[in-house]
């Protein structure tokens, strides 16, 4: 895999620099998928999502020159918008999912894996899809609710006439599932 | 499209790795459903943009209103829903002796929405022990199907409404901003050179109803209007999301008009509204008003900022 990064130009990135912001325009193309699934793993809202691709992608610009160019570019990226997620919940304790320490360095390692490169992810995202083709449809219908159509849990109780514990439970179970599929594939070690 | 944000929780009881391996899959699943070509494409288009011209603190402001507007939208169905409802409410608590039901009340003014008569209600949000607003501006309920919302928020001026359920503003040089992830992003319209938006009642509705427990209006009196009887309705949040926590309204009995409209936001000790400006965060309760402006007898200060512990 090719680090596209490595074609940066020597020089700090700047406005005023249009082969910097070309490039820059490249690897925020290329890597906005995983970033946009990053967030939504760690935040509660879509508006939070916003505000910290907005200021990751920023960030990124203004930091370019700072980058490693031996390293990998996605974890980098990660980092960043890491760091601004913090710093949402230090305003906000609601913005994001509670987790402890071993949970986030988990769920980070979990995104190295499966998004070490921007090809990376989008074959996650390809073996995800077989995944659910392959899921029981008592979670798969439940999962479909919730994410494909964006029900609150309650909503998608109301619509499958169940309780709300129980699709909260079939939600979980429906990810678990997802995810140990995902880990027979190879995309998670 | 709402935002099951109350789904993301994972398993309490798993391990440390299996609570990573759902959050995973909940971040992959929701930008699979949210984040497709069109939509990543326009994200990036605007980093880019704003590398440009950037307007840090401007932008900031703007970005963190997204909830009240999406708050004010649904005060906006409230408004219309209580505004065609109430005399029917009246009606059912004379002469059943009892109050009519909060589902059927909403069934009803959905029902009725299409024959209202144009509107206007001054709006203003408050910050809890602050005498100035951050916000002032006015709701223009057109008619048939069509909501405006204008106002000025630290000099800029901001436009803002709802089309099916996909609320939008247009903050300065009349750009138009969507405030949630919804591909119905194309039925923005422009009419006569202005950014103009339409709210359906519809969309609105049903997600009120089933996102607040709607309590049946009660009959009161007022102290400051002795003589005056009025519906008061309470709408309490049970989603887990941005909008207001309880939505209050009055309406006066006789009129059936609502007179005012009160959405309050309750920070707790560990949840404190966004900043309005990020200069000074806010860690008092946000209230916003909206006040009828024709026949208006109300004194100025007859409903203020109260603070209500949780």
């Amino acid at each position: 895999m090719t680090n596209r990064a490595s074609i940066l130009p020597a020089e700090p990135a700047s406005s005023a620099d249009p082969s910097g912001r070309a490039v820059f325009e490249i690897l925020a193309r290329e890597h906005a998928p995983m970033l946009l699934a990053f967030l939504r793993s760690l935040l509660r809202s879509g508006d939070a999502v916003d505000d910290v691709f907005q200021e990751t992608m920023l960030t990124v610009w203004r930091r370019l020159a700072d980058y490693d160019r031996e390293r990998p570019f996605a974890p980098w990226l990660r980092g960043i918008a890491l760091n601004l997620v913090r710093k949402q919940q230090q305003r906000d304790a609601r913005v994001a999912v509670p987790c402890d320490p071993a949970e986030l360095e988990a769920l980070v390692r979990r995104f190295d894996e499966v998004a070490s490169t921007a090809e990376v992810f989008s074959s996650t995202s390809e073996r995800l899809q077989h995944c659910l083709r392959h899921l029981p449809e008592k979670l798969r219908v439940v999962i479909g609710l919730v994410y494909e159509r964006g029900l609150a849990l309650r909503a998608a109780a109301q619509a499958l006439e169940a309780n709300e514990e129980a699709v909260k439970k079939r939600v979980q179970r429906g990810r678990q599932m997802l995810a140990a599929c995902l880990r027979r594939g190879g995309v998670v070690a | 499209m709402s935002d099951p944000a109350d789904a993301i929780e994972p398993e309490e009881a798993g391990s440390g790795e299996a609570r990573a391996d759902e959050l995973l899959v909940h971040g992959l699943l929701r930008s699979q459903a949210l984040d497709d070509a069109v939509a990543v494409k326009r994200r990036v288009d605007a980093v880019m943009v704003a590398l440009e011209a950037p307007a840090p603190r401007r932008e900031r402001v703007l970005r963190r209103w997204p909830w009240l507007w999406l708050g004010a939208a649904a005060a906006c169905a409230l408004a219309y829903l209580l505004l065609r409802s109430a005399p029917e409410a009246s009606r059912g608590s004379a002469n059943d002796g009892a109050p009519m039901d909060s589902v059927a009340l909403v069934e009803d003014a959905r029902e009725k929405t299409r024959q209202l008569g144009d509107r206007t209600y001054s709006i203003a949000a408050w910050i809890a022990g602050e005498d100035t607003p951050v916000l002032r501006g006015e709701l223009d309920l057109r008619g048939e199907a069509s909501y405006l919302l204008r106002a000025e928020l630290h000099g800029l001026p901001l436009t803002t409404g709802v089309e099916g359920d996909a609320p939008w503003f247009s903050g300065h040089a009349q750009m138009i901003e969507r405030l949630r992830e919804d591909p119905r992003a194309s039925l923005m319209f422009a009419r006569e050179g202005e950014p103009r938006f339409e709210l359906t009642p519809d969309a609105l509705l049903a997600p009120l109803a089933r996102d607040y427990q709607l309590a049946a209006p009660a009959r009161t009196a007022l102290a400051e209007h002795p003589g005056v009887m009025y519906l008061h309705v309470v709408a309490q949040r049970t989603a887990q999301d941005d909008r207001p926590d309880r939505i209050e309204a009055w309406i006066e009995e006789s009129s059936g008009l609502l007179r005012h409209l009160a959405l309050r936001w309750f920070p707790g000790p560990e949840h404190e509204p966004e900043p309005f400006d990020l200069r000074d965060p806010p860690r008092t309760e946000l209230v916003v008003l909206f006040a009828l402006e024709e026949r208006a007898s109300f004194p100025p200060d007859w409903f203020r900022a109260e603070r209500h512990p949780r």
